[in-house]
Order: C-alpha cells, then structure tokens, then sequence
C-alpha cells in the first residue's frame, strides 16, 4: 500500500508542482524549458500498459494546457512522448528483461539508464512541442536547438532532483 | 465486423493515440489568434486568482500602491488628451496589471487582472504609455487573456510615419525588440528612425499611436513591395501595467459594417 503511495506520489507531485508554480520555468530566452511534469510521467511504473501511459499523459498534457492556455500544446507532445515509452523502455531493458520490483528511477536502474532514457523521451516531447509551436519552416532550425538544449539540461536537472531526494531518504 | 473488431482491438493503442492527438491538434489549432470560448474563460478566471496571488507575493516590497494610482491617473489623462484632440474613435482606458507574460515561445501571451466586470472585452487594445503592446482575444468576470504584438500568429495594422502608406506588421519569433512591416509600396519615403504607428484601421486603438521606429537595417524586396524590419517600442520583457483602450461607438460602426455587407451585391 506504502509502496504504491509512493509510486503514484513521485508521479503526481511533478505535475502539481509544474501547474502551481513552475508553468513558466524558462530560462536562458526560452531555450531551457523545464517541463516538470514530464518527470512525473517518466516515473509512471515500468509495467504500465501502453494504454494507460497514453490516458495518464493526456490528462496531464490537458491540465497544463488549460492552466496555461495554451490549447493542446501540452497535450500533444505529452501523448507522443507516451507512445514512445514502451519503445524506449524495451530499447534499454537489460538482457533478462525488467524485474517486478524495478523502478525508472535513478535508485532503481541507476543514472546512466535514467539519464538515456530521458534524454530520449524528452528528446521526442521537445522537438514536437517546440517544433508545433515555431509553427513556421523558417524557425524550425531555432526549435530543433531549443529542444535538443532543453532536453539535455531537463535530464542534467531531473537526475538531480532524483539523487537529492534518493539521498534524503536514505539519510533517514 | 468480427475481422474490423480484431482489427481495433490489434491496433487500439494507434487509435487510441490517433484520437488523442486529433483531439490535441484540433484544440491548439482552434485556440491561437482567436476567442477561446467558456472553457477558456473558466481556466482564465482559476489560473487569473492563482496568478494574481504569486503576483501579490512577490509585489510586497515594492511601491504597488503608488503605481496603482499612477496608472489610474494616466488613463484618465490619456482619455482626456484623445478627447482634446477630437480624435476619429474616441476610446475608455483602464488601467491592468499584467499578472502573467510570456516572450520566449513564438505564441506569447499576457493575463490582465481586468475583466468583464470592469468593462474589458475582446477586441480592445493594450498600451503602455502610449506604446501598442497587444489586444484581448478572451475576458472572463475578473480577468482577460491578451495577445501582444510579440505573437506571430497574428497580424497588425500599422502607418509608416504619421501620413505614410498603411502596411501589415508581422512578429516572426526569436527577437522580442524587433518585427517586421511587410508591403510597403517601393515608392514610400523613409528612413531609419522613423515613427511606425498604430493605423486605427482594425479599431482596437486610436490612430496615431506608436508601434515602434525603422531599424537601421536594409529593407527586403519582394516585388513591388518592401519588408522593412522595425524595433519595437514597448518592452515586453518589463511591462508591468498596461492601459486598455476601449473604442467608444465600436458596436455602431461594426453595424455600419454589418449593413454595409449584407446590402452589397
């Protein structure tokens, strides 16, 4: 029951922390976008079913859309990103496949494997989301680099967030 | 329909995506440039509280009171000074506070803490002392959602100089200082530093204001016509109050318009 708190917590606090406070969380003129719900959807348990991964990631991409208006943006990239999991996941599994109790977090697979993992799906989510909104051929080479800068410094900072909080519990 | 139900069932998680993806698609093509209808409205009023309080919060050291009565006293002015003038469309300012802004993605946007209950609607223009910023495409009770010049889906009106030729102004992303005025006949005198100012054709703000100056950049052809890029004169990176200009007898020319196209052939 603890454990499933647990689980459903490390996904859901991201997206609440995203809407309440970090909507905007750009820097560097919009070139580091920080989507921190994306974090929660990257923890959705590794046997999730596809199906359920593509629901939960249109939920969440609704919910920032609506809180920042900006219709359907969010949940568009959102569901790719869900599409490709799967992929990813069975792309990086180890030779005897997942086991039950394993986790996509950096305690779990360690940081190299969460490192690859969300380098790609965040890859993905980008480049459509940045791609979708330059909405024109002449700013598609601006949103392939925003999204590749972007995606690089979002994995650096979520493997952070992952240890800090890895080393807080631990030091309990 | 045995073989057709296999067939959703073997590929539901394709439809399933195809769906949501047409639903997101359909939303995000639906909901840039234009009014956004009641769900929108019901987000604006939600997210425009929760704004407005991270606003309040980070507003505690600063001169909030005094601004607040700046603004509310540059828009009687403003007022006064456009119907001293005698101005084509004589128009109502309010003062706003722009409680959330973006400028980094190529669809920026602005929330106002003014809404329908203080008489915001959309259509009407933003200024920031006298400079266009944008105009309101969606207002809810308390709050409005704005469109700034800085969002590149749509279009302005604009004059070159105070007698010029009237040009379209486009914002094309990337530099939030810079935008440009497309069709500007060959033939038109100007150089750089000139005034670019509102037309007052599209009647969201008085004619005559400014939009910004020529840059000091060689003109584009394109045919007959010139591009000519121009800086901006508002800031959109520090504004902080707008006043909203609401054009007084809009609702009798729009029904000039109206007779006007229904009697034409």
């Amino acid at each position: 029951m603890n454990n499933q708190v647990l689980t459903y917590g490390r996904v859901f606090v991201p997206l609440v922390l995203h809407v309440l406070f970090f909507q905007y969380a750009a820097f560097a003129s919009g070139w580091w976008f920080v989507g921190l719900h994306l974090l929660g959807l990257m923890l959705m348990p590794l046997q999730s079913s596809p199906l359920l991964l593509l629901v939960v990631a249109a939920g969440f991409g609704s919910i920032v859309d609506t809180a920042t208006l900006e219709g359907g943006l969010f949940m568009s990239s959102a569901v790719l990103m869900a599409l490709a999991t799967p992929a990813v996941n069975r792309l990086l599994a180890p030779r005897e496949g997942y086991e039950v109790t394993d986790q996509p977090t950096v305690s779990s697979m360690g940081v190299q494997w969460f490192a690859i993992r969300c380098l790609l799906l965040l890859t993905v989510h980008h480049l459509w989301m940045f791609g979708l909104e330059a909405g024109r051929w002449d700013l598609f080479p601006r949103a392939i680099g925003k999204a590749l800068t972007s995606s690089t410094l979002s994995t650096g900072a979520f493997v952070l967030v992952l240890l800090l909080t890895r080393r807080q519990r631990s030091a309990r | 329909m045995r073989n057709l139900w296999n067939l959703l069932v073997q590929y539901h998680i394709a439809l399933v995506f195809v769906i949501f993806q047409g639903i997101a698609l359909t939303w995000f093509v639906g909901s840039h440039g234009y009014s956004r209808g009641k769900w929108v409205q019901r987000s604006l009023e939600w997210q425009g509280k929760w704004d407005q309080r991270i606003s309040q919060w980070n507003r505690l050291t600063e001169l909030d009171d005094l601004n607040r009565e700046l603004l509310a006293e540059n828009a009687t002015l403003r007022a006064e000074l456009h119907s001293a003038r005698g101005d084509a469309i004589h128009s109502t300012y309010h003062g706003a506070e722009v409680i959330r802004s973006t400028w980094n993605s190529t669809s920026n946007q602005m929330v106002l803490n003014k809404g329908t209950t203080h008489g915001v609607k959309p259509g009407n223009g933003l200024l920031q002392n006298n400079r266009v910023v944008g105009r309101v495409v969606e207002a809810s009770e308390n709050y409005a959602l704005a469109l700034p010049l800085i969002n590149s889906s749509i279009e302005w009106s604009v004059r070159i100089g105070s007698s010029g030729p009237v040009a379209r102004l486009v914002w094309e992303g990337g530099d939030v200082t810079r935008a440009t005025v497309y069709d500007v006949p060959r033939s038109a005198p100007f150089s750089p530093g000139d005034s670019v100012l509102s037309s007052g054709f599209q009647g969201y703000f008085p004619a005559g204001l400014l939009v910004g100056s020529i840059a000091d950049e060689a003109p584009e052809f394109d045919g007959q016509f010139l591009n000519v890029p121009i800086t901006l004169a508002a800031d959109f990176r520090a504004i902080r109050y707008v006043q909203i200009a609401a054009p007084i007898g809009e609702s009798e020319i729009n029904g000039l318009s109206h007779s006007d196209s229904q009697q034409s052939p």
